[in-house]
């Protein structure tokens, strides 16, 4: 992959062989995820051996930066922050750039606006007027609704564009994220394989940590100004019939006022999305030759992890379902939440939906929301 | 042997070098995966780590003064942060040169050797791992296209073919198809391994001229059961004992299943003419081996330059000289006066699984709406997309990999905001002028097949607005090759004019002097206003697509599209690179 670096104001692209006495990068290492909050193209980054002193106007916070395959640009583009600066050749920069996606979430983000300085729940309103303030994406698609959900009346604070889309997504059941054409869009989770990996290959241990087959949301019903509960699912799923009841408390009166249908429909969200499974402890390390296509040819990398941005489900043969009992499926299909790959390795590292935090960043991670702040 | 520091001769007074010069080898650098072996694991190995040359330098004088003058001239070679070491071996041996670093010098004192004016030095360096010739290659670039074509033989008999099959008589037959063929035939049963089957004639051909030899060939197996093929059938020609280069390999649109291979003729007459099919079969146990079979249809001598309808879209091969892999130089130009438009520059290494894939689609398309022919196109037609054109392609030209489909696409009414579907999803604006765009990339063939299967890819794209026409459609696959894509604007080439057409395009790689990677486009024919395009208007960038061509030897592919120019020069200067010892 080819590194390209175009101003804030659109007005110079240059491609990375262009900047510095090398125009060489190294150690470029991708992540592109699917899961809570803005999916697709998540993190890159890279060294790059620079001479002592050196400055360069487009290796600074705010420009924008493009994974390109020649012409063709992997996933949306991305925010570069703040370099490391190295002191020399042998000591080079360090460079991380952040997804488009995830410039509206987490903490000094993107807050809705309508335009006037008054937050809004409308989700075209709130594109358009961070597009309108400089926000770096195209636009959005036509999965975007119009209309206010909630009621910013009750809402008690200001909130992320990320948080609106999140939550949103949760009542429709969908993912959103920036894609590869730069657009804003809610995408549905894939249902059928797109590749396979062969018996053998890997193994997938579960765990219990948060662990819920049933999630009950507490809302104030726009009809009645009641506080109530929705719950999902109507009865005992075949997992809970397994391995038991647990229940998952979702509140949802940040949204203020919300009809009995989204309730509802935000309590089928958050379980098909999040919960009703046990949870997967490790992570998948796969070549070209484990993992292939629904037609058997080997999967060339640089395209898995662009396909995993977009939502892409993976078959793994040769191993038993949990639910063996209830499907006598001898593969386990698993969406994958994160793919990470570093430029030329024949090496992906692929985590699935639902992977439980071990480690102390993803702990940290799953405590303090980042992602969906 | 003669070995020089930069241009310091070690090897004349007052130095002397000791024997026992270490040239080292190039490190690779090897990446160990079990995969799914069971026992064992595959180690991959995609690049070399520098060598360090180490060697031992004496140096005499009539006085200690005389060395330290002759010491400073040496350290003077060392300290320097990029050098050479050129080793001239004698014997008629080519000289070789090492590409070198700053090295490391360290006197071994000794109180006799002070008495007898005579210091001992140990110079080690690090050098890039491959030894490179001293001069570079040019090769030359192919003739301007011409329109004579002199068929040799229709094959509408026999007369004056002869057959061996592995250098044995084979009686040689004809068959009025169609297409019309002469053709051998080995054995039935064959064992594994290599095969050879040759077809021969004496023509009396003047190649003065026509240089291009073009054979129209197949390849068939029948009988046996249970046994593969290792690799594709490789055709070679010799024209008077003489190896002919090959310099291009097409399909043939019209007749399936038959290969177009071009060879260069560099004599002005081609007498004796042989082709030589080469198979490597395995036979399972308990299996029989086929009755091998080569056809050849049809031979002619031509001075048009290979083309995929027009000679704006050439597939030509480049030898590449040396034993190990190179950057080379890519020069693609016009002698005309207006730039080269759109240039898409892709290179791909010559293995067996890539000698008939052609990164062209129209000549695989079965199906579709209406094909018109169009001045402007570079495949000569233009045809509606509509509810779908479909696209035939055998497996054996489709090497698997990820692919990136690319369209060269206009409106025939007004500016349309046009949705594709299909092998993939994209929408794009479409002008009525021609416009090449990057539609998305694949993993190709859909299903795994082995070698020499007889399965067929099927792409079928549409588009939702019947006013969008396609000139070409390519598929290129950048796991096994590079693409470059620039453009060289239409108008009226001149110098240093951004806004203007440049009729030259360079594309360099990094080196040593200049370690990063260029792309510059021109206008004079001695290189001296080549400059980097950026574009007249603030975010226009003219450098669409970038990736370092490679080249590796003994043969390169070369693809490449001029949408504005017909009949482009292109040419590959390049060092040819050794392990050690320089061949030439």
């Amino acid at each position: 992959m080819e590194l390209w670096f175009t101003s804030l104001d659109g007005t110079q692209r240059v491609p990375g062989y262009l900047i510095g006495p090398y125009g060489s990068w190294g150690d470029l290492q991708v992540t592109t995820r699917w899961g809570s909050g803005a999916c697709g193209m998540y993190e890159a980054s890279w060294s790059m051996p620079l001479p002592a002193g050196f400055a360069h106007p487009l290796l600074r916070r705010g420009t924008i930066v493009e994974l390109m395959d020649g012409p063709y640009r992997v996933g949306s583009p991305l925010l570069l922050s703040e370099p490391g600066v190295g002191t020399g050749f042998d000591d080079p920069w360090t460079l991380t750039a952040t997804g488009v996606g995830r410039e509206v979430e987490g903490e000094s983000a993107w807050y809705c606006d309508d335009g006037t300085g008054q937050t809004t729940t409308d989700l075209q309103v709130a594109v358009d007027s961070a597009l309108a303030n400089g926000l770096p994406w195209a636009g959005r698609d036509a999965s975007v609704p119009s209309g206010a959900f909630g009621n910013t009346e009750y809402a008690d604070d200001l909130r992320t564009i990320g948080a609106l889309f999140t939550d949103y997504g949760n009542i429709v059941g969908k993912r959103w994220g920036v894609g590869g054409d730069n657009l804003v869009g809610f995408h549905s989770d894939p249902t059928s394989p797109t590749y396979h990996v062969t018996p053998g290959a890997v193994a997938l241990g579960s765990a219990d940590d948060d662990y819920a087959t049933v999630v009950k949301v507490r809302y104030l019903d726009a009809a009645t100004s009641t506080l109530k509960t929705a719950f999902a699912p109507a009865s005992p799923s075949a997992v809970e019939t397994r391995f038991g009841r647990r229940e998952y408390p979702a509140p949802a009166t940040k949204l203020g006022a919300i009809n009995t249908s989204d309730a509802q429909n935000l309590a089928d969200g958050i379980l098909a999305k999040s919960k009703g499974r046990l949870a997967w402890t490790n992570s998948l390390s796969l070549t070209s030759n484990e993992l292939l296509t629904a037609g058997g040819v080997p999967a060339s990398l640089s395209k898995v992890v662009e396909d995993v941005g977009n939502g892409c489900m993976v078959r793994l043969h040769g191993l038993f379902d949990d639910l063996l009992e209830f499907t006598g499926n001898t593969y386990i299909d698993v969406v994958i939440g994160e793919a990470k790959w570093t430029d030329g390795a024949s090496v992906i590292d692929l985590s699935p939906l639902g992977l439980a935090p071990r480690n102390l960043a993803a702990v940290v991670e799953s405590i303090t929301g980042i992602a969906a702040a | 042997m003669r070995l020089l520091y930069g241009d310091l001769d070690l090897t004349d007074y007052p130095y002397l070098i000791e024997f026992g010069t270490d040239t080292d080898a190039p490190q690779n650098v090897y990446e160990t995966l079990a995969l799914l072996l069971q026992d064992g694991e595959v180690a991959l190995s995609s690049r070399a780590s520098n060598r360090t040359l180490q060697f031992n330098v004496l140096i005499e004088g009539a006085d200690l003064a005389e060395l330290a003058d002759a010491e400073a001239a040496l350290i003077l070679q060392s300290e320097r942060p990029m050098n050479t070491i050129t080793i001239d071996p004698g014997d008629f041996g080519a000289v070789g040169v090492y590409e070198t670093f700053r090295g490391q010098v360290t006197l071994a004192r000794d109180d006799n050797g002070e008495m007898a004016r005579l210091r001992r030095y140990t110079v080690t360096v690090q050098a890039l791992p491959f030894v490179r010739s001293a001069t570079e290659t040019v090769t030359a670039a192919l003739l301007a296209s011409g329109s004579t074509t002199t068929t040799l033989d229709t094959m509408g008999a026999a007369t004056g073919w002869t057959g061996l099959a592995d250098g044995a008589a084979a009686s040689v037959v004809n068959d009025t198809g169609p297409p019309t063929t002469n053709s051998v035939s080995s054995p039935a049963a064959l064992a594994a391994g290599v095969h050879t089957l040759t077809l021969q004639k004496a023509f009396a051909a003047t190649t003065t001229s026509t240089k291009y030899l073009t054979v129209d060939w197949a390849s068939a197996s029948s009988g046996g059961s249970g046994y593969f093929f290792n690799r594709q059938p490789i055709l070679t020609a010799t024209g008077d004992g003489v190896a002919l280069p090959p310099v291009s390999t097409i399909p043939i649109p019209g007749t399936a299943g038959y290969t177009r291979s071009i060879f260069k003729v560099a004599a002005s007459s081609l007498a004796v003419t042989r082709f030589d099919a080469s198979f490597d079969i395995g036979v399972r146990v308990g299996g029989t081996g086929p009755t091998l079979k080569l056809l050849i249809d049809n031979v002619s001598i031509s001075d048009v330059k290979p083309s995929l309808g027009t000679t704006r879209q050439q597939q030509l091969t480049v030898a590449v000289d040396g034993s190990a892999r190179t950057a080379g130089s890519l020069l693609i130009e016009s002698t005309g006066t207006v730039g080269l438009g759109d240039v898409l520059a892709y290179t791909f290494p010559s293995t067996p699984e890539t000698t008939t894939y052609s990164p062209a689609l129209r000549q695989f398309r079965t199906a579709g709406n209406t094909v018109n022919s169009d001045a402007g196109a570079v495949s000569g037609s233009n045809e509606v997309i509509g509810l779908g054109v479909t696209l035939t392609i055998p497996h054996g030209q489709l090497p698997p990999g990820n692919y990136l489909l690319m369209g060269r696409m206009k409106s025939t009414t007004t500016t349309v905001s046009a949705d594709l579907f299909g092998p993939v999803e994209t929408t794009i604006s479409v002008t009525t002028a021609y416009q090449v765009y990057a539609l998305g990339r694949l993993i190709l063939p859909g299903r795994d097949t082995p070698i020499g299967s007889a399965a067929t890819q099927s792409l079928t794209i549409t588009c939702n607005e019947s006013a969008v026409v396609y000139d070409e459609f390519w598929l290129f696959n950048l796991d096994i090759g590079r693409l470059v894509w620039v453009d060289c604007l239409t108008g009226t080439s001149a110098p240093f004019s951004e806004g203007a057409g440049q009729r030259r395009v360079a594309i360099e790689p990094a080196s040593v002097s200049t370690p990063r990677p260029t792309l510059r486009t021109g206008h004079a024919t001695d290189d001296s206003d080549l400059f980097t395009p950026r574009g007249t208007t603030p975010g226009s960038v003219r450098i669409r697509g970038w990736q370092t061509p490679q080249f590796t030897p003994p043969v390169a592919n070369l693809f490449v599209v001029t949408t504005n120019v017909g009949d482009a020069a292109v040419s590959l200067r390049h060092f040819a690179r050794w392990h050690t010892n320089a061949a030439s």
